[in-house]
């Protein structure tokens, strides 16, 4: 192993692999990117280790791609795949501030946890095919999902006659098409906006 | 890639200003590369790139029993595998509709042509005949896998050597590949796919744009001139005068694709050349 | 055995067909991020062999029975491509290749922190492009470097080699034309940072001594191997961190 003079034993920002060893517990406790094992800490990712002096914790932040899955707190955005009585079925297609994912999760949604108000059937928010923002609520498959946080509800929705987009105006959804006008669980972040 | 609708309004209104979303005109290709000679084993080989879509043919010789129906010929045998590195919804196992027409296809624009000279390909006529192996492999999968498949055939078909045949004292017939010649090409062939999205006709559809295309034609084009095969896919439909025009397209678009193979063909190149710094 | 098949396969120097002593390793590249859909993806070439592998995920199990609820499945092909070998291949996964995608299943996902991903799976596909002989071994040693790539927790890299015994003597990394007429076959790979052994096969016949000194071989190999994945990750991330900020 090459010796590199430094200030400190430990110097941040070099470039770790995984399996690789970065201090023992003693020093630096594991933290986001490492792990422990017999004693030591190692990386269990590519990055950029960080040593931390303060909190006495050693990171390894990633410059490229990481494996993603929605967890508890992420805003997500996904399509509604099934509406049934009392809970949607959604397909997550992009954790918001994250690469796109490859694939897709399934999540869904209970009657209670889609608005503060109060609502009474599923229906009533949103439709067959609605794109929608969600905040997560746990951590692992299947995902459930919330629309009563800030920001998040139906950001696009399409007509139930003629499928073609809704535009939002006045706090109703009109269609530019046939003129019908439905209600959902509107998000503020609505794309179309009159 | 969310929301094909919306993606879908920005798209036409942008090909009314004859703009494409990654930047192209409507009758432009994305960078095309043709590496060959990529699989020093297989007897013909070639990796084609058309923007993010890989496509890798390698052609292996060997000795087998005509077509009854053909005694005098070789045989041709095209198989596409569209493998699960490719894409995230491709899955391992046979070759599903998507991929036996993508074979079919190619393997169409060849015989129709008689790109090979499969009649120079007997050893003897009525027993052995050479086979001709054509292995398609999609590694990247982003749109227009059609000509980036044919692309790889054609050159790797030019890129082929054919081992001298040679029976032993028993009568076997052995391949001896010191004693090669380069497989008897007749006149070479490539496709060019023309999209239809909201009445407009655009070459090369990417995937973003496969997603919102109404309908898709394949067009085979034979170096001299000739319409050597087509396909509709997609759910929707052309007018005559959309096939007219697209031909006249494809037709001009050819020229560019000869001339890619054309410079390929020059120098021989190698794996690591063609996949370094592709993702 | 018939007579034809008398070929020196190593000489009174010592030198082996390709003119490498016991203990070389073939030339060996390798390069990840070669494939832009995939999440992670790495090309390794060591001699003739070429490989491509490809990972995908975590990402949903369909069907969903398949699914662990306390950590990811992991799922592994290994398929060599029609062309990659002397007459071509049938596409159809053979026997050989269900348990080759079984075996090396096992050594990665001994080091994948899989209970970070309940309910999951992780696919993990390797074709083999060309095959010159330690095919399985390219095929892990780039498998390790498509999960590093994507991002997927692993507690250490994995690099593989295969000894054989030819003419009585050990060497290392075989290739095709040593692989058919040597008189014993072993590919092993291992997780280097901790000296443990997470494949190993043989095929043939070692004596217990013999049996000690191979896998000292191969340690040597798998440990070059190492250096040069441990090289391949820095680089290619060092080009990246220059490029963009560091995200957490």
């Amino acid at each position: 192993m090459v010796k590199t003079k430094s200030i400190h034993p430990y110097a941040s920002g070099k470039i770790v692999v995984p399996g690789e060893k970065l201090c023992v517990v003693e020093e630096f406790m594991a933290s986001e990117g490492t792990y422990e094992v017999n004693g030591e800490v190692r990386a269990l990712r590519v990055g950029v280790v960080l040593y931390d002096y303060f909190s006495r914790k050693v990171r390894v932040l990633y410059p490229g791609k990481r494996a993603f899955t929605p967890k508890q707190g992420n805003i997500i955005k996904g399509k509604i795949v099934s509406v049934g009585d009392d809970t949607a079925f959604v397909k997550i297609m992009e954790i918001e501030g994250v690469k796109p994912l490859s694939g897709f999760f399934t999540g869904l949604i209970h009657v209670s946890q889609i608005s503060t108000n109060y609502i009474k059937n599923v229906e009533e928010a949103f439709k067959l095919g609605d794109i929608i923002r969600a905040r997560v609520l746990t951590s692992w498959p299947p995902y459930q999902l919330s629309t009563k946080y800030p920001g998040t509800g139906v950001v696009l929705a399409f007509c139930s006659n003629c499928r073609s987009p809704l535009w939002l105006k006045n706090g109703l959804l009109i269609c530019p098409e046939c003129n019908s006008r439905e209600k959902r669980r509107i998000s503020p972040k609505y794309i179309l906006k009159l | 890639m969310l929301i094909p609708k919306i993606k879908k309004k920005s798209i036409l209104s942008m090909l009314e200003r004859d703009l494409r979303l990654d930047g192209r005109s409507p009758n432009q290709y994305r960078d095309i590369s043709v590496h060959v000679g990529v699989i020093e084993k297989a007897e013909g080989s070639a990796l084609a790139k058309i923007g993010n879509t890989v496509a890798l043919v390698g052609i292996k010789v060997g000795v087998g029993t005509p077509f009854p129906d053909l005694p005098d010929q070789g045989v041709l045998a095209v198989n596409a595998e569209f493998v699960p590195l490719a894409f995230p919804t491709f899955e391992p196992g046979p070759p599903d509709e998507n991929a036996v027409e993508l074979a079919r296809i190619i393997d169409r624009s060849l015989r129709e042509l008689d790109v090979v000279d499969l009649k120079k390909m007997t050893i003897i006529p009525g027993e052995k005949v050479y086979i001709i192996w054509l292995d398609i492999y999609v590694l990247d999968h982003d749109g227009n896998l059609t000509d980036a498949c044919m692309l790889a055939s054609m050159a790797a078909l030019l890129n082929t050597k054919v081992p001298k045949a040679e029976a032993d004292d028993r009568g076997f017939i052995k391949l001896n590949k010191d004693e090669a010649t380069p497989l008897p090409v007749n006149r070479r062939v490539v496709i060019v796919s023309i999209g239809k999205v909201g009445g407009k006709l655009i070459v090369d559809p990417n995937l973003e744009e496969e997603q919102v295309l109404e309908a898709k034609l394949s067009i085979s084009i034979g170096d001299n001139g000739v319409v050597a095969g087509m396909q509709k896919t997609g759910l929707s439909s052309f007018t005559q005068e959309e096939v007219e025009k697209a031909v006249e397209i494809a037709l001009n678009k050819s020229k560019e694709l000869f001339t890619v193979i054309d410079e390929a063909l020059k120098k021989p190149s190698s794996l690591w050349e063609a996949l370094r710094n592709n993702g | 055995m018939s007579s034809e098949d008398k070929i020196v396969l190593i000489d009174e120097k010592g030198r082996r067909i390709d003119g490498r002593g016991p203990e070389d390793l073939r030339p060996i590249r390798m390069e990840i991020d070669v494939l832009k859909n995939a999440d992670g993806s790495a090309y390794v070439e060591q001699g003739g062999t070429k490989v491509i592998a490809a990972v995908y995920g975590p990402r949903e199990v369909h069907p969903r029975h398949l699914a662990f609820p306390d950590r990811a499945a992991i799922r592994c092909r290994y398929h060599m491509a029609p062309f990659s070998t002397s007459e071509r291949k049938s596409p159809a996964p053979s026997r050989r290749e269900i348990e080759l995608s079984k075996v090396i299943r096992e050594a990665l996902e001994s080091v994948v922190f899989t209970q970070l991903y309940p309910r999951t799976v992780i696919d993990i596909f390797i074709e083999v492009l060309q095959a010159d002989g330690g095919t399985r071994c390219a095929g892990l040693t780039a498998a390790s470097l498509a999960l590093a790539d994507a991002g997927i927790p692993i507690r250490d890299l994995i690099a593989a080699v295969a000894v054989g015994k030819i003419d009585g003597v050990l060497v290392l990394d075989i290739n095709e034309t040593e692989d058919e007429h040597c008189e014993a076959d072993m590919p092993m790979a291992m997780a280097p940072s901790f000296n443990e052994i997470v494949l190993l096969q043989l095929n043939g016949v070692l004596s217990p001594e013999e049996t000690s000194k191979a896998i000292e071989l191969g340690k040597k190999g798998i440990m070059k191997i190492y250096e040069l994945q441990k090289e391949t990750l820095k680089k290619k991330y060092e080009l990246s961190t220059r490029r963009s900020q560091v995200v957490t």
